[in-house]
């Protein structure tokens, strides 16, 4: 039996049970059946457990599987959004007007913060502008329990710096794309401002903002239990926006705003509008509206200030729409520039309305009604014309639309249809009341008669640059108003505007003929024209034969020298044609100096032998510095000169102005570096042979 | 690396904007007139170097009118 037992189980323990066996037999058979029940039990025990272990495991691991994946993925992972940057705006030269830089937010864990006043009150100390409505809504927030709350975003990098060096635990830092405009006030309007969540709100900033934008991107990072990241398991970079090229010329720009400023202080008035525009291609190259803002710091500005009143704001034209009037009455036919008209006895009745002119005026010819303003010589036009083609022209010149793509929220403007238009009312039309424009639509239509009779979409957007690349906008013509030579005519009468007419004394320009026409227009208030409030404007563009720039000059309630368009408005356009013309580089088309003829520097200066022609061209390089040896400066100019005299490190004393004609010392003279050189400069540059270009 | 190339982009950022608002055309004017007392030319004293030139010019000379 116990042969049998110890083969059997075969234990370690079969050696001292033998010996037991040996003693007593029964009691071997009882400890036999003890065992084997126990290990029965033991074996079933531990066959239940493996059996719970290994279902838990399949279950876990093969019927839950997604899910734990899934959570493993929540607890080790972490998604970090990567913002995009919105593409810059630069203006017609590549000045930037609008960029994107990162900013610093600050953000805590209120759940990790136990005293939220102390930690509100320490980081507000730390904050530049800080004041206590803004401590208490910190608290607020961190007393509010949630994973995350905002504490102060897009701080500036001081503030991020002072708050850091605080060491709170719970408190975040990250970093936010932020907008900036660098040249604050300048085309503001234009550009338009974007919110905190980098979204535009107004002006290109809106109207483009899917393609500004761009896309975020997205990193996913695998963190500690810490949710320390450890590494970077995925990643999308993000996409930055499409950037735009304006037609804004910035320097022009700022003329634009500077004059209006001024223009608007000088006149005590309400606001105003001025527009630059390139009647050719219809860019605009400034657009200016006061009052202003800074769209750095847009929240804090009034909201009379956001308005882009050129583009969302109409107005009563005035006698700036006689314009539409002359071009409807030439192109039909019906007139002449010098055909006489009677505006006596200086007004005209419709029942009992009576409108008059300034002066009586007598009988004039056409372009003289035109030049002076005759309101009854206008209207006398106005009704040849008749309601029906006068508002034909008046939809041909772009008036009761919206023309311009690049600007969101435009104002139509307002256009009466031809069968609303009784005799009184075309008679208003007909001198610029009744009608409501934007000063945009008014710079397009004077645009059209600049251009030869062609009206241009006037656009802001010059291209969009992608990729580094640049897809240009092209011209887009809306249609031809009127015929060139309806367009030629127009122009003449209102080049008379300015030689003898209404703005003779305050639009001329010296050495250029300039096309305009003066507006004023009483504002209408509570259903009745105004006593006091007039809209003053001025359109013109110069030179009138080849016109380089279209500008619209709108002043709203001048209050302090008169209220007539032509003393209010015509000076500021002026003002800021002047400036355009010297910055585009256009010459003088009055009485303009003979062109200089000089020759190409071909051959070295001291060259002998007969020259015909030897004048060193203005625009020749700078000569080669030898080091040590004073250059030969004559017929530079004065800049380039100068740039010449810095390399060789002479102190210039400059006499004169223009070209230099001569220079002490001589060239080829050694020097010392300090030297004072003198130059001698003068209006035309010397020829070699010692004479002048002709 | 990858970081710190990107630091160093953002910082490049940071000085062009710095840059872009020091070159404003409002700061410029004020130092020119206010500082340097600078003023505008006058017709007299600006000379228009006409960008266009006109018809072909001679084959040893330019036409570079003023």
């Amino acid at each position: 039996m116990a042969e049998k037992h110890g083969g059997r189980f075969q234990l370690p323990w079969s050696l001292s049970a033998q010996r037991i066996l040996k003693r007593n037999p029964a009691a071997a058979a009882d400890w036999r059946d003890v065992l084997r029940s126990r290990l029965i039990v033991c074996t079933a025990l531990l066959a239940c457990w493996t059996v719970s272990i290994e279902a838990r495991l399949v279950y876990l691991q093969v019927i839950q599987r997604d899910e734990m994946m899934a959570r493993a993925n929540r607890q080790q992972t972490r998604t970090v959004s990567l913002p995009a940057k919105r593409g810059e705006i630069v203006d017609r030269f590549g000045h930037v007007l609008a960029y994107s830089v990162d900013a610093d937010t600050i953000a805590a864990e209120p759940t990790v913060i136990d005293n939220p006043d102390e930690v509100a009150a320490r980081v507000c100390a730390a904050l530049d502008r800080c004041g206590a409505a803004q401590r208490q809504q910190m608290a607020e927030r961190l007393a509010s329990k949630q994973q995350f709350a905002y504490l102060a975003r897009q701080v500036s990098p001081e503030d991020a710096r002072r708050v850091k060096a605080l060491d709170i635990p719970g408190v975040l830092f990250y970093k936010e794309s932020r907008r900036y405009y660098p040249k604050k006030e300048l085309a503001a309007h234009v550009l338009g401002y974007v919110g905190l969540d980098n979204k535009g709100l107004a002006g290109l900033e809106s109207t483009f903002d899917s393609r500004i934008r761009g896309r975020e991107g997205k990193m996913l990072l695998q963190t500690d239990a810490r949710q320390r990241a450890i590494a970077t398991r995925d990643e999308k970079l993000p996409t930055s926006g499409d950037g735009l090229e304006l037609t804004i010329d910035e320097y022009l720009q700022f003329v634009a705003d500077r004059e209006l400023r001024a223009g608007v202080a000088e006149n005590a008035a309400a606001g105003g509008t001025a527009i630059i525009l390139e009647p050719q291609s219809g860019e605009i190259l400034a657009l200016a509206n006061w009052p202003t803002f800074n769209p750095n710091a847009f929240k804090t500005v009034d909201t009379v200030a956001l308005r882009n009143r050129a583009v969302q704001d109409y107005y009563e034209p005035g006698s700036t729409f006689k314009v539409v009037t002359a071009s409807a009455a030439i192109e039909e036919g019906l007139i002449r520039p010098s055909d006489p008209i009677d505006c006596s006895p200086g007004y005209i009745t419709f029942g009992s309305r009576m409108i008059r002119d300034t002066h009586e005026y007598g009988v004039l010819p056409f372009i003289d009604v035109i030049a002076k303003s005759s309101n009854v010589g206008a209207i006398k036009v106005g009704m040849k014309v008749g309601a029906t083609r006068l508002t034909q022209y008046v939809s041909r010149f772009g008036f009761g639309q919206t023309l311009a793509s690049d600007f969101r929220g435009q104002n139509a403007g307002m256009v009466w249809p031809a069968d609303q238009l009784d005799p009184s009312a075309l008679a208003s039309v007909s001198m610029g009341y009744q009608v409501g424009v934007t000063p945009l639509q008014m710079a397009a239509a004077v645009g059209a008669v600049a251009n030869g009779g062609e009206l241009i979409e006037p656009h802001v957007v010059r291209a969009f640059i992608k990729n580094g690349g640049r897809q240009e906008v092209a011209r887009n013509v809306v249609r031809r108003a009127i015929a060139p030579e309806t367009a030629a005519t127009v122009t003449e009468i209102m080049e008379a505007v300015v030689d003898h007419g209404t703005a003779k004394a305050t639009a001329q320009i010296e050495g250029f003929t300039v096309a305009g026409k003066t507006g004023t227009a009483s504002k209408a208030e509570g259903g009745h024209y105004s006593k006091s409030d007039y809209n003053a404007s001025f359109v013109g563009f110069v030179p009138s034969r080849k016109p380089a720039v279209v500008i619209v000059v709108v002043i709203d309630s001048p209050h302090a020298h008169g209220y007539y368009g032509a003393v209010v408005s015509g000076p500021v356009f002026r003002r800021i044609a002047e400036a355009t013309l010297r910055h585009l580089g256009v010459g003088p088309t009055l009485n303009a100096p003979a062109p200089v003829i000089v020759a190409r520097r071909e051959v070295p200066i001291d060259d002998v032998g007969p020259q015909p022609v030897s004048a060193p061209l203005p625009s020749t390089q700078p000569p080669a510095v030898t080091p040590g040896e004073m250059p030969d400066l004559l017929g530079l100019s004065a800049r380039d000169a100068l740039r010449t005299l810095m390399q060789v490190g002479l102190t210039p004393r400059l006499d004169g102005d223009g070209f230099v004609i001569d220079q002490s010392p001589r060239a080829g003279a050694l020097l010392t570096r300090g030297d004072t050189c003198v130059l001698k400069l003068g209006r035309r540059p010397r020829t070699a042979a010692g004479g002048t270009a002709q | 690396m990858q970081r710190e190339h990107a630091q160093q982009e953002e910082i490049n950022r940071h000085l062009r904007l710095e840059i872009e608002t020091l070159r404003s055309p409002a700061r410029l004017e004020q130092i020119a007139t206010k500082d340097l007392h600078l003023v505008a030319p006058t017709r007299d004293q600006a000379i228009i170097l006409e960008r266009v030139t006109p018809s072909a010019p001679p084959e040893k000379s330019i036409v570079a009118a003023r």
